[in-house]
């Protein structure tokens, strides 16, 4: 595997307009080697083509993405150090499909320059997959193995996958979980992991990284916002006391019973001295809590 | 592996793959006219060396088939491909440029070798048509490409004018076959003749417009997105 | 050790509890070796660095040491450590609450003392 210590992959002012459409509206974003990041936003936020951009897939309108300084455009050298690997059927050839996995995965092992062959049979054997399948006629689970498939025998310092577990059920989705912890622990690779089901994926993220509409709602350590998140709920008065002052979101209302949901700012707390009950909240209310509100 | 060596490993090995392909359709459309037609005249042995000089018609007729056709499915489904499998695109367009004219010189190169080997009328006049056959080659492998370049921009509008060619290349293809026509070798040769004057432009002009379509291509890639 | 993480506490502090209890149940010994963070890591399906935020926890308690290049470790009397610990903050995690709870119902405070007396759970032996 390369070995890029403590590498950095920055974004500064990444804007990108499809037509009249402005999916990215001024991005800036550092992503520090050794993690594993979540991205989570809902649909049309912007993460696929935030990945995209950051792994120079497509130009960014304007805005620059630099590895350690080093621009990441057009830098073979530094394009050796990342993957996105994503869904094979978003891929602009139609006629793709109608290629064979195990020529896909021929390609691949030419272009990916610390490809691990070793890794890629054992997951094709555990993952159970017919390599001489053509990939029009693979289902939707065994597509995303092949993505995942591409992922993690990349040896790519920096992975990005988008929506990895779409198609895949439960065991396989914990599986994944698994196989990713296996491979971080050994290897200290970065991923980035862009998906919809939050709650499974919430454990194993270090940081977790919010788009919406476009732009960076945050990017922090996912225990320290989940610390910093509380639902305060009881009679809606001494709800309002306990939380005033305080960033909050989502309030709910039945007769005089309330709930809220309260963000603390740091050297913030709540109050002890009101009758409510304090609760923690999971990564997916918090998502939802954060972008779920119709401005 | 350098970056040198992947692209060379994959545009060489489907450039070979093409250059086969075109082997196999030739010989087989070969062996079904040529022998088998003759067949009913009555000739021997003699028959199969004098119909080898006319493969290299049908090696050029294939090519520029499959040179069209590759064009947009390399277009379509390997660029993509392997830029997103974070090639840099500058490199990735050398390398299908490079592949297209692999496949071209790897015709002509065939050809070369049959009619320089070869006695008879039509290995004769092949020789002194080569510069026009590569120019006119170079053309087709030129427009192929950008076929494919206009199907990626514009999706189906693109495949459209694709089809017309094909119609306009049959049309190409019909004439062709009935140049190699025994008796009607003459007068096609005299009309060759007066195109052969033009011979040196048309090799000119073929590198030329390969050239310039394989920089179109790659200022093009450059700004390409996978998946829009 | 095999406990499943719930949603009610962060899960750094699961871990740091986990290990706590595994200590004071014998299941964890005293200069034994606790499983490493990225052991806990695969355990329980959760990144590495939160594992080890509840382990540093620890560390920063004097409930574990490290030794270099072979893992983490019990100290010698943590059991007592976190036993006293536990003790000190009893009041706060279980009686204030149970104190309100009987509050809100109406339960006296000498028919609560009266329902411990009588009890026959907890295993401390009646008065």
């Amino acid at each position: 595997m390369g070995v890029w210590e403590m590498s950095n992959l920055t974004a500064k002012g990444i804007r990108k307009t499809y037509g009249k459409k402005d999916v990215l509206r001024g991005i800036d974003l550092n992503l520090e080697s050794g993690k594993i990041y979540g991205l989570i936003g809902r649909n049309g936020a912007g993460k696929t083509t935030l990945l995209s951009i950051l792994s120079a897939q497509n130009p960014a309108s304007a805005g620059s993405i630099t590895f350690d300084g080093r621009p990441v455009w057009e830098n073979q050298d530094v394009l050796n150090h990342i993957c996105f690997s994503r869904e094979l059927n978003q891929m602009n050839g139609n006629n793709a499909n109608a290629m064979k996995v195990k020529e896909y995965l021929r390609i691949a092992e030419i272009f990916f320059p610390y490809w691990d062959k070793e890794m890629a049979k054992r997951l094709i054997k555990e993952f159970d997959l017919d390599i001489k399948k053509k990939i029009s006629k693979l289902s939707k689970g065994m597509l995303s193995m092949v993505t995942i498939i591409v992922a993690l025998a990349s040896k790519a310092e920096f992975t990005f996958l988008d929506e990895p577990v779409a198609g895949l059920d439960v065991v396989a989705r914990e599986r994944f979980y698994a196989l990713l912890l296996d491979e971080f622990t050994e290897t200290g690779r970065t991923f980035v992991i862009s998906t919809h089901i939050i709650e499974e994926a919430a454990d194993i993220f270090e940081d977790v990284i919010i788009v919406d509409k476009g732009k960076i709602l945050l990017k922090e350590n996912t225990q320290e916002l989940l610390d910093r998140c509380w639902h305060i709920s009881g009679h809606e008065e001494e709800v309002d006391k306990a939380a005033e002052g305080l960033e909050t979101y989502n309030k709910e209302r039945m007769g005089r019973s309330k709930g809220v949901t309260v963000f603390l700012k740091p050297g913030q707390s709540i109050p002890k001295q009101y009758d409510v009950e304090l609760q923690k909240m999971s990564l997916q209310k918090v998502f939802v809590a954060l972008c779920g509100e119709e401005s | 592996m350098g970056m040198k060596m992947r692209n060379l490993k994959f545009w060489g090995r489907l450039c070979g793959q093409s250059l086969g392909i075109i082997v196999l359709g030739s010989l087989a459309w070969f062996l079904f006219a040529a022998v088998g037609g003759r067949k009913y005249a009555g000739e021997a042995e003699v028959m199969f060396l004098d119909a080898l000089e006319t493969f290299p018609y049908y090696l050029l007729l294939t090519g520029s088939v499959i040179l069209l056709v590759m064009g947009t499915t390399y277009f379509q489904v390997y660029l993509p491909l392997v830029i997103s499998m974070n090639a840099a695109r500058k490199s990735t367009a050398i390398g299908l440029a490079g592949c297209i004219f692999g496949i071209v010189a790897g015709i002509l190169g065939m050809c070369a070798v049959i009619w320089w080997l070869t006695p008879g009328d039509i290995a004769r006049s092949g020789r002194i048509l080569m510069p026009l056959l590569t120019g006119g080659l170079l053309l087709t492998a030129a427009f192929g490409l950008l076929m494919g370049m206009l199907t990626n921009k514009w999706g189906k509008a693109g495949l459209i004018i694709m089809a017309i060619c094909f119609v306009v290349l049959g049309a190409g293809a019909g004439m062709a076959v009935a140049l190699t026509d025994g008796d009607k070798v003459e007068s096609s040769f005299r009309f060759l003749s007066m195109v052969n004057e033009k011979v040196g432009l048309m090799f000119l002009a073929g590198i030329v417009v390969y050239l310039l379509v394989s920089i179109l291509i790659i200022r093009y890639i450059r700004k390409m997105e996978v998946r829009a | 050790m095999n406990e499943i993480l719930t949603q009610e506490k962060s899960i750094y502090i699961q871990i740091k509890e986990m290990i706590e209890n595994d200590i004071l149940r014998n299941i964890l010994l005293e200069e034994e070796r606790v499983p490493s963070t990225n052991e806990l890591a695969k355990l329980f399906a959760i990144n590495p660095a939160t594992a080890a935020k509840g382990v540093n926890l620890l560390v920063d308690e004097g409930t574990l040491y490290k030794k270099r290049g072979i893992g983490m470790f019990v100290t010698e009397g943590a059991k007592k450590t976190i036993m006293d610990k536990r003790k000190k903050h009893f009041y706060d995690d279980y009686v204030k609450s149970l104190l309100a709870e009987a509050g809100s119902l109406g339960i006296t405070k000498d028919e609560l003392i009266k329902m411990i007396q009588e009890s026959k759970d907890g295993g401390m032996g009646n008065e």
